[in-house]
């Protein structure tokens, strides 16, 4: 949870710096509730990406969530509804602190765990894009500046997100999918080079992997 | 695409009921299921989608900043600088909000040194 406060503040500064308003940033933050595509769109109202695109490039972004179900399943309740309600709140962070520690949890206890861990890990995110939001603003009012650096937030997010990225066998598909993405992006076809970037990273992971 | 249209608050509300049918569909399937099975398989392609993505996001976002700075090295540079301190702390700090102030402070840094 503490982890999530510095992301969610950085998506509150960004939002407003990329246009929307306090209400549109803060309820992106309660019902998309997924850092990697909150900031997809942000980066989509910069690059004026059309909107079915967009939607397009979030549901291939979040297809890593379905590895997470499987994964946990034989941890979990097995009544269809507890798991759906679990579902809502199974982010990244949430499935990799649950993955290391339910096993732990007596198997009674499981769900209320899960529910508590999920909901304080949403709040926190919620609570962090409001902090992002309004104190982003009062300090851009009195420090000028820091519009500017406010800003840098969405690179310097997808730069540091990139880096985390690139491990355990993932340098060279990242550094291919950066370095043809960066090429058609050079040529002004921003959107087409999210999408080349993707197919590039898969194919070289592909090749990597092949006898 | 637009924040003030329509279009914006259907992109938003898609991207909501995606997000949560891409969590929620694992747990409506079979444990036996083959496409579940594929898709855990060690080293399938959708292992190296997510970083890929990024990557390519990564590239839409900051390509453009750097054509428009063109030359201007008083622009270049305090850029260039913040993403490679915000590279390094990524590395070296597993948080990723923190490693992003902290590329924020050295821009900033880097900002006021060249303004």
């Amino acid at each position: 949870m503490i982890g999530y406060f510095p992301v969610a503040v950085t998506f509150g500064i960004a939002g407003m710096a990329a246009g929307l308003t306090p209400l549109q940033v803060i309820l992106i933050s309660v019902f998309v509730y997924a850092g990697a595509s909150q900031f997809l769109l942000l980066a989509s109202i910069k690059a004026g990406t059309p909107w079915l695109w967009v939607v397009a490039l979030c549901s291939l972004l979040n297809a890593r969530h379905l590895l997470y179900g499987p994964l946990l399943s034989r941890f979990l309740p097995a009544a269809l509804r507890d798991r759906l309600k679990v579902a809502f709140l199974l982010t990244d962070e949430v499935f990799a602190t649950a993955f290391n520690r339910l096993q732990t949890v007596p198997p009674a206890r499981r769900q209320g765990w899960m529910i508590a861990l999920g909901l304080g890990a949403w709040l926190t995110w919620i609570a962090g894009t409001a902090v992002g939001v309004y104190a982003g603003d009062g300090l851009e009012r009195h420090y000028p500046m820091l519009s500017q650096v406010m800003r840098f937030a969405l690179p310097a997010l997808f730069m540091a997100l990139v880096c985390q990225s690139a491990k355990r066998g993932m340098g060279w598909p990242v550094i291919a999918a950066v370095a043809g993405a960066g090429a058609v992006a050079a040529m002004g076809h921003t959107t087409l080079a999210i999408l080349i970037g993707a197919i590039v990273g898969c194919a070289a992971y592909r090749l990597k992997r092949s006898p | 695409m637009n924040a003030d249209g329509l279009g914006f608050w259907g992109a938003v509300i898609a991207m909501a009921v995606i997000t949560y049918l891409t969590r929620a569909l694992p747990f409506m399937l079979s444990e036996r299921s083959r496409l579940l099975r594929h898709l855990s398989r060690e080293g399938s392609a959708l292992a190296a989608l997510g970083p890929s993505l990024l990557a390519g996001i990564a590239a839409a976002v900051i390509v453009p900043d750097l054509m428009d700075a063109g030359a201007d090295a008083a622009r270049i540079a305090p850029y260039v600088g913040g993403l490679v301190v915000t590279g390094v702390a990524a590395r070296l700090v597993a948080n990723t909000g923190v490693a992003v102030l902290l590329g924020m402070a050295g821009y900033g840094v880097l900002l006021a040194l060249a303004g």
